[in-house]
């Protein structure tokens, strides 16, 4: 089809999808204009740019917020990891086995996306300080890991059933092990399913609030979701600077996502189901 | 026998402050982490944090076997109930640390430690002089005192510093509308307040009431108790809680009072009284902004007055730093009027400040740390936190709170806040300070549904009746006091 | 290809084996095999979520006055939960936001998701699931702390907006009413295109053979008609995914509640989730929030059962 025809048929729905994404980008339009702002600009005036425009503002949060991106990091990344792996054993274990208890496993480990977060922050903290964990990486990577690979076993193992067992039969009249043929043939073809578990991930991870400050004890090692609540308060807000945090806590998520938005669809294209 | 008794009990003293005495001179020793809250943020606030700071190393020089550990304060956006509680829950908080007085009347003694007896010794960090170095508790002004006791009689925490309140107000819109920043009486009050509304189409007074938690209608709520109840506060009173501060014939009532009083029926909402209260409490939220049971904030309310789209603005004196920095007008301090037989029959003739012990000097010792061994430690450290050389400084120059330890200068924030300052305290406090948090919030929600019209007065006073003696069926509970039913 | 209906419904079984041929023969893979790649999800699990989980149930039948254990006291938190009108006002609360949020976020990521399905050109297709992907990463706080904005009652946007175009004479206090704050919170983030459903109907969507797409507008179906009577019922699967997942969230929401009303104006915002908070933060009634928590996740389980029961039923119900 000519790109001119295309256009001719496309044009109202582009209509549409440009008023959708207009409103739904206002918030972070918003974050952007006041980010430059002080806070007289800023009482004066919500919505709106205001002249001159305050780019101090980001060198004022810069220095907390990179060390909170450092740390979030430090926190993200092995939560990552280790989701990842979890989530893909146990979701292959339920893709490709027929054991004892598959199903009522899989409803039980299912079941515990129903339970309300804020009502075990203080049953788990009491878990985390009973193996002496308070303040440590591991105190806060394992229960984050722990609420990510519920969805992550639910994902993984649609995928893995989309797979032809037939890749999986040859390999193992080959006479690769089980261990094998998750490592030389599962894994490859999951990578993109992986990709997408990784994205929501570590959107789960870079914004959840009352986990980590209440696992952690320095405040210098507080991760980002915390950081940027560093200069509002009871006792007046720098709003400009508050923005302006907001916006350099969103930048790595964003060039994340510019690169892998691809592969985090290709992880969506098996058909997530129930 | 009485003798006997007596004598066994002067020396018990004797022996307890001879053996604090004792302790300040063998050195002390241990470790322990202490949470000063906003006046200790090294980042936000290197200049008062340095002062924090100091004061940790002289004691730490004073004493070498002692570490003492400053911990940051949390990021102030962030959720510190939450943050307190789990560590509360693990044994785990700092050994020193912050919260609301009020908050302590939630979870007391397994929480906190009552300090009672050490308010009762010497402060030897205290200059000789001063009030506090010979008995500690007499570094604190007793209306604080009074105000700060737990529902059980104890004391929970240390109160070092006060905000005051008072109305912020938008000079040119004064002058637009005619109006002077000064009335004879409230009836004076609401008719320039609808003037303001009428002429300049802005929000005339700025307060804020959301579905829970602490907002500054609770101020007004406490304000209209007190000016309706003046003429029987004597009634109200405890005679066990007079006794204690003979020169206080006009102080806060007591969490135990408003129980009492609930029970014997002298506090209760069908009293005649209560209908100047819902027509004063009604006519005030006439003069609110359109929204103000929707804004969940008090940097929203100020931030409508410094957009200059509000005439009053009611807050604190935490708020001065921020409105002298970014109000792009001039702007004035007032006050609200006082109720005279104009407003309604028995009015006191007079209006009570809004202030209180509610800022970042109140620092308790978590149970845990008591049955720890660096006790001794934490409640020396206190001590010396709390002397007037080390805490005036501090606060004064932080600028948001009012010292209040004997001995501090007062610094310039309070300038401003003379002529509140001046006024006596409220009979009533705020609701969710007096009998329990839940009960506040239960008051807030009927007063709503009277605001928004889901009940008339009847209706209302009968559930505030019923919100009234749950409150105090909760504390009686919690509390057991011997007049319990 | 056969464009039974078994293939419209679903789509991808034909393409693979189905497990039920696949049965492992006895002895050619040890038993212990799946369980080991299960036991560290298991032993996570177990420490940070069953654990915790159970200790909460638990807590929830004591008087529990942190840090001493709890005090048991059988079923008196329950009792005195459902004689509690605020609690049982706030499950009326969060049925109706529930559903209503429910609806919405349903309709408009399906809405949004055909939009760009629709596209002709690849390439716009692809720019454009990327615009609705990358506000995903915006945190809750900032949307709340906007929307806020839009709904305040003087200045606020959707009132200047309204005032402007002469529809209201008046502005209006969106979150001040006990009638209009509850439907103001289900509005957040309108038009709530952007986010997870989206991408997730997008990608089925995709999926569908596009034989029978092409079949279905070769036969003069239009395009409207085809979303309708094709694509609607081929997505069934993960339209009840996004149903589940979103019912889920809304039952345990809490913080609009939170940062946009606390619950007022006279509790007609009150959520469960929210009043556990604060029951057991603000109050320091622990026991008793564990029992709010306790009867949250009951009635979720519950409802998740009733939808998979239906989807299940209803896919037998396909005519030929």
């Amino acid at each position: 089809m000519s790109q001119s025809s295309a256009w001719r048929r496309d044009w109202p729905l582009m209509l549409i999808l440009l008023i959708l994404a207009i409103i739904t980008y206002v918030p972070f339009v918003f974050t952007v204009i006041n980010s430059f702002k002080i806070n007289a600009q800023f009482f004066q005036e919500f919505w709106l740019p205001t002249l001159p425009l305050h780019p101090e503002n980001y060198v004022r949060a810069w220095p907390a917020m990179g060390r909170a991106i450092f740390n979030s990091f430090t926190y993200s990344i092995p939560t990552l990891v280790l989701t990842l792996v979890i989530s893909g054993l146990a979701g292959y274990a339920f893709a490709r086995y027929r054991f004892p208890g598959r199903n009522v496993l899989f409803v039980a480990i299912l079941a515990l996306i129903m339970i309300p977060g804020i009502l075990l922050v203080i049953p788990m903290f009491s878990v985390i300080i009973a193996l002496d964990w308070g303040d440590t990486l591991q105190g806060v990577v394992l229960p984050w890991v722990s609420v990510e690979i519920v969805f992550g076993t639910f994902l993984m193992r649609t995928f893995f059933e989309t797979l032809p067992q037939e890749y999986f039969e040859a390999a193992r009249l080959d006479g690769a092990n089980e261990f094998t043929l998750l490592i030389r043939i599962a894994v490859p073809l999951a990578l993109p399913a992986f990709s997408t578990l990784a994205i929501l991930d570590l959107l789960f991870s870079w914004n959840d609030i009352i986990w980590p400050l209440v696992a952690i004890f320095d405040s210098g090692r507080l991760p980002v979701s915390i950081g940027v609540l560093s200069f509002a308060g009871q006792y007046g807000t720098d709003y400009g600077v508050t923005f302006a945090s907001y916006v350099i806590a969103s930048l790595p998520l964003i060039i994340i996502f510019a690169f892998t938005s691809r592969r985090f669809m290709d992880g969506l294209s098996g058909g997530l189901s129930i | 026998m009485i003798k006997k008794l007596s004598l066994i009990l002067v020396f018990a003293l004797l022996f307890a402050a001879f053996g604090t005495v004792l302790a300040q001179d063998s050195d002390i020793s241990g470790e322990i982490v202490v949470h000063l809250q906003v006046y200790y943020r090294p980042e936000q606030h290197p200049e008062h944090s340095a002062i924090a700071e100091q004061v940790a190393q002289e004691y730490m020089d004073m004493h070498p076997n002692a570490t003492v550990n400053l911990l940051p304060d949390i990021p102030s956006g962030s959720d510190y109930i939450t943050w307190l509680s789990s560590r509360m829950a693990a044994d785990e908080a700092p050994d020193i640390v912050w919260d609301h007085w009020f908050n302590r009347s939630r979870v007391t003694d397994t929480w906190w430690t009552a300090l009672d007896e050490y308010f009762e010794m010497p402060n030897h960090y205290i200059p000789e002089g001063t009030p506090g170095h010979e008995r500690w508790a007499d570094s604190f002004p007793p209306n604080v005192l009074n105000t700060t006791r737990a529902p059980d009689g104890h004391w929970y925490q240390v109160s070092l510093d006060w905000v005051e309140t008072a109305m912020y107000y938008n000079v040119a819109m004064f002058e637009e509308a005619g109006v002077e920043p000064d009335w004879a009486n409230w009836g004076e009050f609401i008719a320039d307040m609808k003037t303001i509304q009428d002429t300049l189409g802005v929000e005339a007074f700025g307060s804020f009431m959301p579905g829970t938690g602490w907002n500054t209608w609770y101020w007004a709520d406490s304000l209209w108790l007190s000016i309706v109840w003046a003429d029987r506060h004597s009634e109200l009173y405890m005679d066990k809680y007079s006794e204690m501060q003979p020169d206080l014939d006009w102080r806060q009532l007591n969490a135990e009072e408003y129980a009492k009083a609930i029970h014997d029926g002298v506090l209760s909402a069908h009293d005649p009284r209560m209908d100047d209260y819902l027509r004063i409490s009604k006519e005030y939220a006439e003069i609110l902004p359109i929204d103000y049971i929707g804004i969940t904030s008090l940097g929203d309310v100020m931030r409508m007055f410094l957009g200059e789209q509000l005439a009053i603005y009611w807050g604190g004196t935490w708020d001065n730093k921020e409105i002298t920095n970014s109000a792009a007008f001039e702007w004035g301090l007032t006050y609200l009027p006082p109720f005279t037989e104009d407003d309604f029959e028995g009015a006191p003739g007079t209006i009570y400040r809004v202030g209180g012990p509610s800022s970042a000097g109140q620092y308790g010792i978590p149970v845990a740390t008591a049955e720890g061994e660096n006790f001794e430690l934490a409640v020396d450290y206190l001590m010396w936190m709390s002397a007037p050389q080390n805490f005036g400084p501090l606060a004064n120059e932080f600028g948001g709170f009012i010292p209040m330890v004997a001995g501090t200068e007062v610094g310039p924030v309070l300038a401003n806040f003379q002529i509140v300052a001046a006024l006596q305290d409220r009979l009533f406090g705020d609701p969710s300070a007096r009998l329990t948090i839940e009960h506040g919030d239960n008051w807030t929600q009927i007063m709503q549904g009277y605001f928004l019209g889901a009940t008339d007065e009847e209706e209302t006073k009968a559930l505030l009746q019923e919100s009234w003696e749950s409150g105090a069926a909760a504390l009686c509970e919690q509390v057991e006091y011997d007049w319990c039913p | 290809m056969r464009p039974s209906s078994n293939q419209t419904v679903e789509p991808k079984t034909d393409s693979r084996t189905p497990l039920s041929r696949w049965k492992l023969r006895s002895g050619f893979v040890p038993i212990y095999v799946p369980f080991l790649f299960l036991i560290p999800a298991l032993i996570l699990l177990l420490s940070f979520r069953y654990i915790p989980a159970v200790s909460a149930i638990f807590h929830s039948f004591t008087y529990w006055n942190i840090p001493e254990p709890g005090e048991f006291i059988g079923l008196e938190n329950y009792q005195a939960l459902f004689d509690d009108p605020i609690f049982i006002k706030s499950l009326g609360n969060i049925l109706k936001y529930m559903v209503g949020r429910t609806a919405l976020v349903l309709v408009m990521a399906f809405v949004g998701a055909e939009l760009v399905y629709n596209l002709t050109s690849d390439r716009w297709r692809n720019i454009w699931r990327m615009v609705f992907t990358i506000p995903m990463v915006i945190p809750i706080t900032v949307n709340l702390l906007v929307w806020q904005q839009v709904y305040a009652g003087r200045q606020g946007m959707l009132n200047e907006f309204l005032t402007g175009i002469g529809a209201m004479a008046r502005p209006y206090p969106w979150l001040g009413r006990p009638d209009t704050a509850l439907p103001a919170l289900i509005f957040i983030g309108f038009p709530a295109v952007a986010g997870f459903g989206f991408l997730i109907i997008l990608a089925a969507l995709q999926n569908l053979s596009s034989e029978v797409n092409d079949a279905a507008l070769i036969d003069g179906c239009s395009r409207l008609r085809r979303v309708f009577a094709i694509d609607l019922p081929a997505i069934r699967g993960p339209l009840a995914l996004i149903l589940i997942l979103s019912l889920n969230q809304g039952m345990q929401e809490f913080a609009p509640m939170l940062v946009m009303t606390q619950g007022g104006p006279i509790n007609t915002t009150m959520s469960p989730a929210y009043y556990l908070y604060i029951q057991g933060f603000t109050y320091g009634k622990h026991g008793y929030a564990s029992a709010i928590g306790t009867v949250l996740m009951l009635m979720t389980l519950a409802l998740s059962i009733f939808i998979l029961r239906m989807r299940y039923r209803r896919a037998y119900d396909v005519a030929v």
